[in-house]
C-alpha cells in the first residue's frame, strides 16, 4: 500500500513538471521535480526504492515525450540506485541531500547522454553537456530541501499509517 | 569452474547485468517495433492528457493574469502604437491584395498552376512540455482522430514551431525546431539562398537554431528573415523560421553557416494550429 502511495506522488511531480514547471524556466532551464524526488526517496529509503520510482518516473517521461523506451528508464534508474547505494553510511541530513542531488543529477545527465548518443537520438552530445548538466545540477540540489521536507514527512506518516496505527 | 562457482555465489553482480540486458532489449524491442512503444503509450496518455490538459489551462490562466497586472499601467501607450500599426498594415494589405492580383495574372500567363497559401489548420493546445532538459518535445491536445498525422507542419501565428512527431488518437507530441534532432529546409527570403535550418546545436546558443550548407558567397546580413522552403515536402514553402543572427564561414570557406533567431518564443507556447494540407484556391 505504501508502495501506492510513493507511486501517487511521484504521479503528481510528474504531472507537476510537464504542466506547471512550464513555467519556472531559469536561463532556459527547468528543475527535474521527479527525479528529485526519486534521489530524496533514494536517500530516505535506499537503492531499491530510489530505483524503483527512477525507473517508474523515466519510463514515464519516454512513454510521453520519447520515440522509445530507454533514456530516461535506464538514466533516472541508474542515477537514484547509485546514490542510494552511495548512502549508506552517510547521516542523513539535508545538506547531505543537496550534495547527493547534485551527484544524481549530474550522473543521470551523463548517462541520459550515453544512451542517447549510442542510440542516435543526440548527435553532438557534448557540445552542451556542461552548460545543462551544471545549472540543472545546481537547480534541482537548491529545490531538493523543500522535496527532502516533504519525501520525510510522507514516509513518516507512511511508517505511522501502515507499521503503526494498523 | 571455482571462479564461475564464485560469481555465483556472489549475486551482487547480477542485478545490474540482469538489468543491463532488459535494458538493451527494451530499447531495441520499442525503438523498431512502433506499435509495441504505441501499446504501451496510449494507456497512460489516454489517462494522465486530461489532468495535463487541466493543470496546463490553469498555469496559463494564472500567467496571464499575472502578466495582465503590469500591463494595464501601458494601456493606452500601447493602443497609441497599435493604433499606428493597424494603419501601416492596412497600407500594406491594399499593396499585397494589388500584388496578389498582379502576381495571379502573370501566373496564368505563364501558365503556372495557381498557389494557394491557405492552409486547412486544426488548432490545439500545448497540454504539456518534455520536462527533460535535452530535447524539446511538446503534447498537443489533438491526435488522430482529428486528422493529424505524422510529419504535419506545426506552427503558430508568428511562425514555424516544429511537425508532429507522433500521434495517439486524442494526443500527438510535437518535435519543435530547436530540438537538436530536429531538420528543415530552409532559404534566406531576399537572397533565396537555400540550406538546412538544424535545431540547438554547437554553436548556436540555447534557443537558437543554426543553419548549414548555405552557400560560401551567400550574402547575408544580420535581420534577414529565413523561410522554409518547401523542399522535402514536410513543411510548406514560405513559412517564417526566424531572422538571422550572425553567419560565419565553414573551415576551408566551402560552405557556410548561420545562427538563426526563432520567431517563435518557444517559452510561451500555448496555442498551437496544425497545418493538414493546403486549401483549393477560390
Amino acid at each position: 500500500m505504501k508502495s501506492v502511495c510513493y507511486i501517487i506522488v511521484l504521479g503528481a511531480f510528474f504531472l507537476l513538471q510537464t504542466t506547471l514547471s512550464n513555467f519556472i524556466w531559469i536561463f532556459g532551464i527547468k528543475p527535474d521535480l521527479p527525479l528529485v524526488f526519486a534521489l530524496c526517496i533514494a536517500v530516505v529509503n535506499g537503492e531499491k526504492a530510489g530505483a524503483a520510482i527512477g525507473l517508474l518516473n523515466g519510463f514515464l517521461e519516454d512513454i510521453f515525450f520519447g520515440r522509445f523506451i530507454g533514456p530516461n528508464t535506464i538514466a533516472k534508474t541508474v542515477a537514484a540506485y547509485l546514490i542510494g547505494y552511495s548512502c549508506h553510511n552517510l547521516y542523513k541530513g539535508r545538506v547531505i541531500t543537496m550534495a547527493l542531488t547534485f551527484m544524481g543529477t549530474f550522473i543521470f545527465n551523463l548517462f541520459f547522454v550515453i544512451i542517447a548518443y549510442l542510440t542516435g537520438e543526440l548527435v553532438y552530445p557534448w557540445h552542451q553537456f556542461f552548460s545543462i548538466t551544471i545549472p540543472s545540477s545546481l537547480l534541482n540540489m537548491f529545490i531538493s530541501p523543500l522535496v527532502y521536507r516533504v519525501v520525510i514527512k510522507m514516509v513518516r506518516f507512511l511508517d505511522y499509517y501502515f507499521d503503526i496505527k494498523y | 569452474m571455482v571462479l564461475l562457482r564464485r560469481l555465483l555465489k556472489n549475486r551482487k553482480w547480477l542485478i545490474p547485468v540482469v538489468f543491463l540486458i532488459i535494458s538493451i532489449a527494451v530499447v531495441n524491442i520499442t525503438s523498431k517495433r512502433e506499435h509495441i512503444f504505441k501499446s504501451l503509450e496510449m494507456p497512460f496518455v489516454t489517462a494522465l492528457s486530461p489532468i495535463q490538459k487541466a493543470l496546463s489551462g490553469i498555469g496559463f490562466s494564472v500567467k496571464e493574469t499575472l502578466n495582465a497586472i503590469p500591463q494595464f499601467f501601458y494601456l493606452k501607450q500601447e493602443n497609441e502604437t497599435l493604433k499606428n500599426q493597424v494603419a501601416e498594415l492596412l497600407q500594406y494589405k491594399q499593396n499585397l491584395i494589388e500584388y496578389q492580383k498582379e502576381n495571379q495574372e502573370l501566373r496564368n500567363l505563364l501558365g503556372f498552376r495557381e498557389r494557394s497559401f491557405q492552409y486547412d489548420l486544426e488548432a490545439a493546445e500545448v497540454i504539456a512540455r518534455d520536462p527533460s532538459n535535452w530535447f524539446n518535445v511538446i503534447s498537443i491536445d489533438k491526435g488522430e482522430r482529428h486528422g493529424i498525422k505524422k510529419d504535419m507542419a506545426v506552427i503558430t501565428d508568428k511562425g514555424l514551431v516544429g511537425y508532429i512527431l507522433s500521434t495517439t488518437s486524442n494526443t500527438s507530441k510535437v518535435m519543435l525546431i530547436t530540438d537538436e534532432r530536429s531538420s528543415v529546409s530552409a532559404m534566406i527570403q531576399r537572397t533565396r539562398d537555400n540550406g538546412v535550418v538544424k535545431g540547438t546545436i554547437d554553436p548556436a546558443p540555447n534557443g537558437y537554431l543554426k543553419m548549414v550548407f548555405l552557400p560560401h558567397d551567400a550574402n547575408l546580413v544580420k535581420g534577414d528573415i529565413v523561410i522554409s522552403s518547401g523542399l522535402g515536402g514536410l513543411i510548406p514553402k514560405g513559412i517564417i523560421i526566424g531572422e538571422v543572427e550572425e553567419s560565419t564561414k565553414e573551415s576551408y570557406e566551402l560552405m557556410q553557416y548561420a545562427i538563426i533567431k526563432p520567431s517563435v518564443d518557444f517559452l510561451k507556447l500555448e496555442r498551437v494550429f496544425v497545418i493538414k494540407g493546403e486549401k483549393e484556391a477560390n
